[in-house]
């Protein structure tokens, strides 16, 4: 449904600076596209062009049969009733002197095009919170009274009020707690089941990403290296680069970094 | 002081916040030997970073903390003077916090940072200090040593920060690093470079490490001992052995469920922590 071709952002200097260089993905309807990469290797800089929020220097995005790159006007606002982004810090996309009812209650007045008391509009925000799993009793709650889980459910559900087809989802966990993480997860997981979305979901934890995703990507200096079904980069990693980022990830009981492998005794606790 | 003595011992660790009745850390008792590498794991609100401030008397100053016994490296770190304690835990004991840049003075070079503490606990030099430096940023395979010295800390990459804060640390040859959640804003291959990094020390010097974190598998993979911290308490100690051989505190195990690894298996729902019906980590503000 989303189609990525030779896609270069290079942002001004100076020096000029070129965060993607050359990429070709494509994101398929009711499944989840995982991107991976390390800080600075270009990932943010991609869905940022999807959205028009950062301009391709080349390249080509197409939405269904729709043009979409560098999209303006009428062509952009379709753009973003069908594409949302949902960003790793929640906080930072509220308005902190407005209930988190009211922040519903206004994406939902924008998409509906309906006046944010009226209650064609309260009903479309009671059903968003609903949908996110936030209790009605937190909606006249500030953003600063509430965790960073459910602020993450609050911006899922304002992305959500345009009834988007796909999500774009840069390092939503990140900065979560992984009791949090893993509802917020399981949220996304049962979201794209009910409401047949697309996402495209962009991590450097390759554990979570392998978790959700489909099709993978792996980036590195604004390139792609690999690209394959999710489970085939993980069991067979053909890039070199993709190989040292899995054998970077730590896992339950491994023992990559110890030299010694006998444990130091200890007096007992307290003792 | 004996073999067998611990070189941290914590019996009975309270931290209070004055004039509330929160308590964020709660009866907190655990030791680390020479040469061991233990780990505190948890979520936020877990206590895990005031425990390891209390233990360098590092709180800040609206937040107390009393203990039965608090002694490291046969000092008595509640007993002895501020001043007295500043040489001994300027010297043995290093502290690596998440931000390096956070710890770093931004305006100085990394060579007079790095030099300062030798230079007044333990007399060096100008030149025997810088000299000390390079080997010491050397060992931490930080390339081109001389030229670091006379950097500004914007000019490194994070790893190398975290790897400078590393090398500071260990000027005074301490006997235990404290490192709280030391590579959680650094990439995966650098993080890994870092753990690698902090076990080899151990390994090569028998510096001892605590070394706290919220990432479990991490911690299994460097530590002999692990703790998990769960709202200001202690609730289960255990080996890495052990650990894998299932925990027995339910906390510990759900824990571990709901981290996704790399063998998890995709078609099911991570399980989640609850706590009376709520997840752990929304209850205490729902």
């Amino acid at each position: 449904m989303l189609d990525v071709r030779g896609l270069v952002v290079t942002y001004p200097g100076p020096p000029p600076f070129t965060a993607v260089d050359g990429v070709d993905l494509r994101v398929e309807a009711s499944a989840t596209t995982g991107l991976v990469g390390e800080s600075g290797s270009g990932k943010s800089s991609i869905v940022r062009c999807i959205i028009g929020l950062s301009r391709a220097s080349a390249g080509r995005i197409t939405l269904g049969d729709e043009d979409v790159t560098n999209a303006r006007g009428r062509t952009l606002a379709s753009l973003r009733r069908q594409v949302q982004l949902v960003f790793q810090d929640p906080y930072a996309s509220l308005n902190p002197r407005m209930e988190i009812g009211q922040a519903v209650q206004e994406a939902a007045s924008v998409a509906e095009g309906c006046r944010m008391s009226s209650p064609r509009c309260r009903a479309a925000a009671h059903e968003l919170l609903d949908l996110v799993g936030v209790p009605e009793a937190l909606a006249q709650r500030y953003p600063h009274q509430l965790s960073g889980g459910q602020l993450q459910r609050i911006a899922i559900a304002r992305a959500l009020a345009t009834r988007p087809r796909l999500l774009l989802l840069d390092e939503v966990t990140a900065s979560l707690d992984v009791s949090v993480q893993a509802l917020i997860l399981n949220l996304l997981r049962r979201l794209q089941r009910e409401l047949d979305l697309s996402m495209l979901y962009i991590s450097h934890d390759l554990s979570v990403v392998r978790y959700l995703s489909d099709h993978l990507y792996v980036m590195r200096k604004g390139r792609i290296v690999e690209q394959a079904p999710a489970q085939a980069v993980f069991d067979a990693p053909r890039h070199a680069y993709t190989q040292e980022l899995l054998g970077a990830v730590p896992t339950l009981g491994g023992n990559r970094w110890r030299g010694r492998r006998a444990t130091v005794a200890v007096p007992p606790p307290g003792g | 002081m004996t073999a067998h003595e611990a070189l941290l011992e914590i019996d009975g660790l309270t931290v209070s916040v004055a004039g509330s009745d929160a308590q964020p850390v709660r009866d907190v008792s655990f030791s680390v030997g020479r040469a061991e590498i233990v780990g505190i794991v948890g979520e936020s609100g877990s206590g895990k970073t005031l425990t390891s401030l209390a233990i360098a008397r590092l709180l800040p100053r609206n937040v107390t903390a009393r203990a039965d016994v608090l002694r490291f490296a046969g000092h008595d770190l509640l007993a002895e003077s501020e001043r007295d304690l500043a040489g001994v835990l300027g010297t043995q004991m290093a502290m690596v916090f998440q931000d390096p840049m956070s710890s770093l003075n931004p305006a100085r070079r990394i060579g007079s940072q790095m030099v300062e503490a030798v230079r007044r606990h333990r007399g060096l030099s100008r030149r025997e200090a810088r000299e000390l430096a390079v080997r010491r940023l050397a060992e931490v395979r930080i390339s081109e040593p001389e030229l670091r010295l006379r950097q500004y800390p914007h000019e490194l990459s994070g790893g190398m920060r975290q790897r400078t804060m590393i090398a500071m640390g260990l000027m005074s040859e301490p006997a235990l690093i404290v490192a709280d959640e030391p590579t959680t804003a650094l990439d995966v291959t650098v993080q890994a470079q870092v753990m690698e990094l902090l076990c080899e020390l151990n390994e090569r010097q028998g510096t001892a490490v605590l070394i706290i974190s919220h990432n479990i598998s991490l911690l299994s993979e460097v530590c002999d001992r692990l703790m998990v911290m769960y709202r200001g308490r202690l609730v289960e100690q255990l080996t890495v052995d052990e650990l894998l051989a299932g925990p027995k505190h339910p906390y510990t195990q759900a824990l571990m469920r709901a981290v996704p690894d790399l063998s998890t298996d995709r078609t099911r729902e991570l399980a989640t922590i609850t706590d009376g019906g709520l997840p752990a980590a929304e209850v205490a503000d729902a």
